[in-house]
């Protein structure tokens, strides 16, 4: 069975702008899930991505989140480039193009990077986040796959589908990131919805013994946040951010500005432990030295 | 007020009125049916999932077969597409009078950008009853647990929109009362503690009266009292 998009998305295919007219060649798939397709495209010698959503309705409600949030003063500023339709075997398919950032997930950044880089990446997030929740919106649907991590910790959000404006029903959500699933709090788009996404998806990147698989499917009526306290005492990098963790999880935070001013002096208030080796090394060179430089003058005297 | 009746159910019906015919009276009277058939080992034949599709059509809601596993997500998905659609269909109409055709697609995009925020606003703060049917005929039985998780979670949904959003639950046939093909579980609420006493002792039984029950869950949702023992005139009100 060939689905929709195959020939449309076809690596050098052309779409073509029913309104605009503006051409973009097809480089390659990104990714494709129910109700969407995203591919990378050229225009020019620039480079974009595109969303096309079968389901109208939803994904103009994207685009609605996406043209408000591109008309502000904020780092998404420019993020929505175009709005149009393509025409797909005699049917009208609508799409957008946005900046094309490149980057890897940020389990994977980790993986090859190290684990301490989790403290810059988490401050990058929030500070995302801040910016979301000043234009008077909720991510919603904040988890791993949404988020790109580039060059030395940058963030970027990727996928503004679950976007709301605070006070209403989240729009979209993934299960184990939604404090609905875990008994802690209303499915309502406050800024505390986020930090808690927030909270899941860093006890997430850093669960070394894979403690989330057995959780996820587990009877609602035992499944409680408490179960992910291990987590925090796994790995090194998140016991030293775990009372922060624990807070977003209790839905503490009233506010991304509170989190995001606690995450920094968590990170770096405390001295960065130097590995124990390095001092004594130190310390024994420097006398070396010492008794070098002694012996040196105690000869040619 | 818009009006939804979520059917979920394993098989065929075998008793009473066709529940096709009672959907179609659901539909007439502006309350949507939607319908999920759970199947965890390929049990649900070709006449079941061929009837599960025809309760839908006849509804003017859709149908989906999934497994215990996608329960959740799919009422999730169904009651919240549902609202959007109706809204949708609302505002369509009002397209067509004014531009004499009612297709989003054909809008230039500014404008569709307009009308999609209100309905984005319409599907937010318009109030809005679902009533779930469970089939709790004996097969049903291991599929109990995701059911009840099924209707938590939507509740939770509920509960965060704007409008007035209320959710009750029947089952069929019913457990107390030999001769009623319904039973109600929970009144309109949107409560979750109301949640925890349900289905603890429901005892599964092996007749299936999928109309019966479909109609007298109509009779509740159109906001008639709901009287178990008066089932053969509710019944009789419809049979043609």
């Amino acid at each position: 069975m060939t689905t929709w998009y195959e020939d449309a998305f076809r690596p050098g295919s052309e779409i073509r702008g029913k309104w605009n007219g503006r051409v973009y060649v097809v480089e390659r798939l990104l990714g494709a899930g129910s109700n969407g397709v995203v591919a990378l495209v050229r225009r020019g010698t620039s480079r974009f991505a595109l969303k096309a959503g079968r389901e109208t309705v939803d994904h103009q409600s994207e685009i609605n989140s996406l043209t408000a949030l591109s008309l502000t003063a904020t780092s998404f500023k420019h993020f929505l480039v175009e709005v149009d339709d393509m025409i797909v075997q005699d049917r009208e398919i609508p799409f957008f193009v946005m900046r094309y950032i490149e980057g890897v997930k940020v389990s994977d950044y980790l993986h090859k990077h190290g684990q301490d880089w989790i403290y810059v990446i988490g401050s990058n997030l929030l500070r995302k986040l801040m910016e979301l929740h000043r234009c008077g919106y909720v991510f919603g649907d904040l988890k791993i796959e949404n988020m790109i991590v580039s060059k030395y910790g940058h963030v970027d959000l990727i996928d503004f589908g679950g976007m709301t404006l605070k006070g209403r029903a989240i729009k979209q959500l993934t299960e184990v990131y939604d404090r609905g699933f875990w008994k802690a709090g209303e499915r309502v788009a406050e800024e505390s919805y986020d930090l808690f996404s927030f909270a899941i998806l860093i006890l997430k990147v850093l669960d070394v013994k894979n403690r989330f698989q057995g959780l996820q499917h587990s009877l609602p009526q035992n499944r409680e946040i408490e179960q992910l306290h291990p987590i925090l005492k796994d790995s090194q990098a998140a016991a030293r951010i775990a009372p922060f963790i624990q807070r977003a999880l209790n839905g503490q935070w009233q506010s991304s500005e509170e989190a995001y001013q606690h995450w920094k002096k968590q990170v770096t208030g405390h001295k960065l432990t130097p590995s124990p080796l390095k001092l004594p090394w130190l310390k024994i060179c420097f006398a070396a030295s010492l008794l070098l430089f002694g012996a040196t003058v105690y000869i040619y005297w | 007020m818009m009006k939804q009746i979520l059917l979920i159910t394993d098989g065929c019906s075998n008793v009473g009125v066709s529940p096709v015919i009672a959907a179609a009276q659901a539909q007439a009277e502006g309350v949507t049916v939607n319908v999920i058939g759970v199947v965890d080992q390929g049990e649900l034949g070709m006449l079941g999932s061929e009837e599960i599709r025809e309760i839908a059509a006849a509804g003017g809601g859709m149908s989906r077969i999934v497994n215990s596993g996608q329960l959740s997500q799919t009422v999730q998905m169904m009651t919240r597409k549902t609202v959007t659609t109706t809204i949708q269909h609302a505002v369509g109409k009002e397209l067509q009078s004014i531009l004499g055709h009612s297709q989003l697609e054909q809008l230039p995009p500014t404008q569709r950008a307009e009308v999609v925020q209100v309905i984005d606003k319409m599907s937010e703060t318009s109030s809005l009853r679902v009533a779930l049917l469970i089939d709790a005929s004996a097969s049903m039985k291991p599929k109990m647990a995701a059911v009840r998780e099924a209707i938590h979670d939507l509740l939770l949904s509920l509960r965060a929109r704007t409008g007035q959003s209320e959710l009750a639950v029947f089952h069929f046939p019913s457990t107390k009362d030999r001769d009623a093909s319904l039973e109600m579980d929970l009144n309109w609420t949107n409560e979750l503690a109301n949640l925890d006493r349900m289905f603890y002792k429901i005892n599964m039984k092996g007749t299936t009266p999928t109309g019966p029950a479909l109609l007298a869950t109509l009779q509740f949702v159109a906001e008639k009292p709901f009287v178990e023992s008066a089932e053969d005139g509710m019944l009789s009100d419809y049979v043609v």
